[in-house]
This record gives structure tokens, sequence and C-alpha cells, in this order.
């Protein structure tokens, strides 16, 4: 096994400790860089976030139906022929407490495959394979994002809720 | 060691007269965390640092400047007069209320130097900030460019990937809260790819509970490595943009630039305000900003101060790889 420690500039060598039966792997001189965090936040025109029985965060939109307006603050409503369309807003912090990046890439997904609801975030449809949302949030100030949520009025009262949730992925640009 | 302070400040105009803000009282000065609400002096970053410039450089201008209601009056009270090591903190850090729980993913980006066949090991570790366990899958994605733009390709559909060729030493991790928890990955170059950035993703798996009300949300989150093999680097600068400054915005200089070459940059630029007879007058950092192979971006100079009447020249400077891109423009203030 090869192995060197070297420090140029800021790039270290690293050393190789693990045993290979097979042919040594010289390793690259790397250089690492700050920290992301990600929070969902509250915004002035956004649906509350609640924490919900797990302790996840919840966007809550109340009780909507195409004949009764949202009961919620900071949601809409808009009627089309066969189907009704909730929207809302909310905020995705992204912090870099050493000031490295200037923005980030947010990607989303659904957790389950829905064929009762279209969900579209930021103008993007989304499905259970991640798609970029938006590829330079800026990174310090809290985001605002839009979801809308596409209710088709064949759906009953039983099957129309929404038993999904959203996945973020945030990364670094 | 975290202050939330709220301030009011009479003499900004109405819209920025109240907010809140996070210091970190850790270091010698209290050093600015985040703005939570609220701006200090107007729109955009160059604000957000002047602010942090101000209180990095004279704790006392916050008090002098404006009325201060310190939520957290014994953490000042540390920070001006340091109290016995024995005495407990006021607060802790990952127990202040007024910051919303996170996550945390460090290093963020990991920028790799070598050739092809070389390898990396890399420690990732995540922070649990909140009061709730969290549960990740461990997953490599390909970074790509295409039309311009980033996209984040599964391990293994790129031929050549990188990505397939990660193992992490824990493909599944659970962080309890207030917690970390520490993943070790080890990535290969093959002998032949087009690949240069790679994505170490901590995937959340946590089944979210909701009523039918509610949408739940989640968040996962990547740490980029970006591999440089070979020294094809080259950028293509596009013309000098100046908008001149508003009553609600500040001047600013900006320019696309794209990456022609075959590996990832990370460029360090600077634009300088000249007079018309090649005086400096002024000089304001440019955002920065990673391009990968194929990506074209515009970069932006805030310039705060306010120019007289007259003819200038913006000058752009780049700095990276040992190399030096310059361009300028002129520009007249009415």
């Amino acid at each position: 096994m090869l192995g060197s420690s070297l420090a140029t500039g800021g790039w270290a060598q690293q050393k190789r400790s693990t045993k290979h039966t097979s042919t040594a792997v010289l390793a690259l001189q790397t250089k690492k860089e700050g920290a992301i965090s990600v929070a969902f936040a509250n915004t002035a025109d956004g649906a509350a976030l609640t924490s919900g029985t797990s302790g996840q965060r919840a966007l809550d939109l109340g009780t909507v139906s195409y004949g009764i307006n949202p009961r919620v603050p900071n949601v809409q409503v808009r009627h089309l022929r066969d189907r009704f369309i909730v929207v809302t807003k909310f905020g995705l912090s992204i912090q870099d407490p050493t000031l490295h990046f200037a923005s980030a890439s947010v990607l989303a997904s659904l957790a389950l495959p829905d064929s009762s609801h279209v969900l579209w975030l930021d103008g993007v449809r989304l499905g259970t394979v991640p798609q970029v949302v938006q590829g330079q949030v800026r990174i310090g100030p809290t985001s605002s994002h839009r979801l809308e949520i596409e209710v088709p009025t064949s759906l009953t009262e039983k099957n129309a809720q929404l038993q999904n949730a959203i996945i973020f992925q945030v990364i670094p640009n | 060691m975290r202050v939330s302070v709220e301030w009011t400040a009479a003499c900004l105009p109405a819209d920025d007269r109240q907010g809140e803000v996070t210091l970190d009282m850790a270091s010698d000065v209290p050093r600015w965390i985040e703005n939570k609400s609220g701006s200090i002096v107007g729109p955009g970053k160059f604000a957000t640092y002047s602010w942090s410039n101000a209180v990095n450089n004279n704790k006392w201008l916050l008090v002098v400047c404006m009325t201060i209601v310190f939520m957290q009056l014994q953490c000042l009270a540390q920070t001006a007069a340091p109290l016995p090591q024995s005495a407990p903190p006021a607060v802790q850090r990952g127990e202040d209320t007024s910051i919303p729980p996170s996550i945390a993913l460090s290093p963020a980006v990991v920028m790799a130097r070598g050739t092809f066949g070389q390898g990396l090991t890399q420690l990732l570790t995540l922070s649990n900030k909140t009061g709730t366990e969290f549960a990740f899958e461990m997953e490599a994605n390909d970074v790509l460019v295409k039309d311009g733009k980033r996209i984040f390709v599964p391990a293994g559909e790129t031929e050549h990937s990188i990505a397939a060729t990660a193992i992490f030493s824990q493909k599944l991790v659970v962080v309890k809260p207030n917690s970390s928890a520490t993943v070790e990955v080890r990535i290969t170059i093959p002998p032949e790819t087009q690949v240069r950035a790679v994505v170490a993703m901590f995937k959340g798996t946590n089944k979210i509970q909701t009523a039918g009300s509610a949408v739940g949300m989640t968040a996962s989150l990547g740490s980029l490595i970006t591999f440089n093999l070979t020294p094809n680097i080259k950028l293509q600068p596009e013309a000098v943009r100046v908008s001149p400054a508003t009553d609600t915005a500040n001047l600013t200089i900006s320019q696309w630039i794209a990456n022609v070459g075959t590996e990832p940059v990370l460029p360090e630029g600077l634009a300088a305000v000249l007079s018309a007879k090649g005086a400096l007058v002024g000089k304001s950092p440019f955002e920065s900003k990673r391009l990968l192979p194929g990506e074209r971006l515009e970069f932006t100079a805030e310039y705060s101060d306010q120019l007289p009447p007259g003819e200038y020249k913006a000058m752009c400077s780049f700095q990276f790889e040992g190399k030096t891109l310059t361009s300028d423009a002129s520009f007249k203030v009415p």
C-alpha cells in the first residue's frame, strides 16, 4: 500500500490505510470547505408550518374543498371546471456559517407515487424522481417557495386526502 | 454560544426599522450568523455584509445606531466581561429556540485534484439539530451539465460514472436528536471519464406522518465533490454590464462567464471602478461561484458607494488556477 502525507496551499494528500487485495489506488489531493444546513421556515405569506405528531415539519393547509373556501390563512384556492388548485407558500432556510458558498441547488420529489393529486413546486411538477426546482437558491436569506396541489373534483372526500410528503435535497453549488 | 437580538432603528426607513438577528458570541467579538427578518441598510447581500462587518468591527456600533432589546442579557454580559469558566453558559448551542431546527452537513464541498485511476476517502458528518430522530440512506449521484444547467444523475446511469464507484461505510444512517453521525465514502476515478463532480447524499427516509390536511416535508443534504483531473482549464467571458444605482438598489457590475474547459473552476473575482483618468475609485468582490465544465453563470458585484456624476470604467478581474481573466466596460453616471 502506498501512502504519503503532503500539504501544499491547503491541499492535503490523504493517507490510505485500508487493506486492499487489488492494485493500490493513489489518493487524490483534497481540500474541504464549509458546512451547509437546511431548515423549513414560516413565511409571512405562507401557510403555517407545524411539527406534527412525529416531530416532522408539515405544511398545514386545513380542510379545503371545491365548494368551501380555505379557513387557514395564506392558503388560496383556484377553481377550474374539473379540478381545484390549492396554493400556498413556505420558506426554506439554507445557511453556510462559514460563508463559503453563495448558492445551492434545491431538488424535490414526492415520498410516494400519487395518482390522485398533482403537486407543483415552483412550477415544477413533482414525481418520485428528484428534480431540480431551483438551481441557484441564495444561501443566507430564507427563500420562498410556491406549492400548488391539483385536486380533481372526481375524488371523494375519503380518497382526496393527501397522504404524501415532499423530500427536499439541498446541495451546495 | 448564540444570542438572539431584536432590534429597532428609528433612523432607518420604515420597512427596515425592525428585525431579529442571531449573533455568535463564542469568538472575541460577536459574529453575525443570520438575519431572521428585516434588513439593515437595504436589499441584497452587500447590505448583509455591511451589517456583518459592522458587528465584527465594533459591537458598540449596534448600541449607537439602534435601540436594542437583548433577549439573553447574560450572554452579552459574558462577552463584555468574561465570566469564570465554571459559570454555566446561559444558552447552549443547539438549545437556542430562536434558531429553527435544522440538519447540517460538513464538509459541504470537497475539491479533489489528481488524475484518472486515483481515489479518495472522505468523512462526512451530518448533525441533527432537531428534536427528531432522522434516518438517511447514503446515495451517490453524478453531477453533469446539460444545456448549461446542472443535472444530478443516479450512479451508473452515466458512461464512466464516478458515482458508481462510491462505497459508503454505512448504507443506512440514523442520527438521534441533537447529535451527529459520520460516514466514510470512498471514490475511485475510472481510467477514463468526462464526469467531474459527484454528490454524496444523505437522503432522508423518515416516514412522515401527517394529517390529511397537511403536506409533510423532510430535507436531505449532499456534499459536492469535484475533481480536477487534467490541465484543460478555460473560461470564456462575455461583455461586462453595468446597471446604475437606483433609489432601492446599488450599482451592479455583472459578467457572464462560461466554463469551456473540461475541469471545474472556482474563480475569485473583483470589480474595480476607475475614474476617467484611470484612478481607482472603489472596488467590490464578485460572489464566488463554481463553474463545472459546460456551465455558464452570471457573476455580479454590488457597489454601494454613491458615485458623483462623470465617466467611469468598470474593470472585472477573475483569478483561477494561476490565471487571470480581465475585461472592462465604460459607463457614465448622469
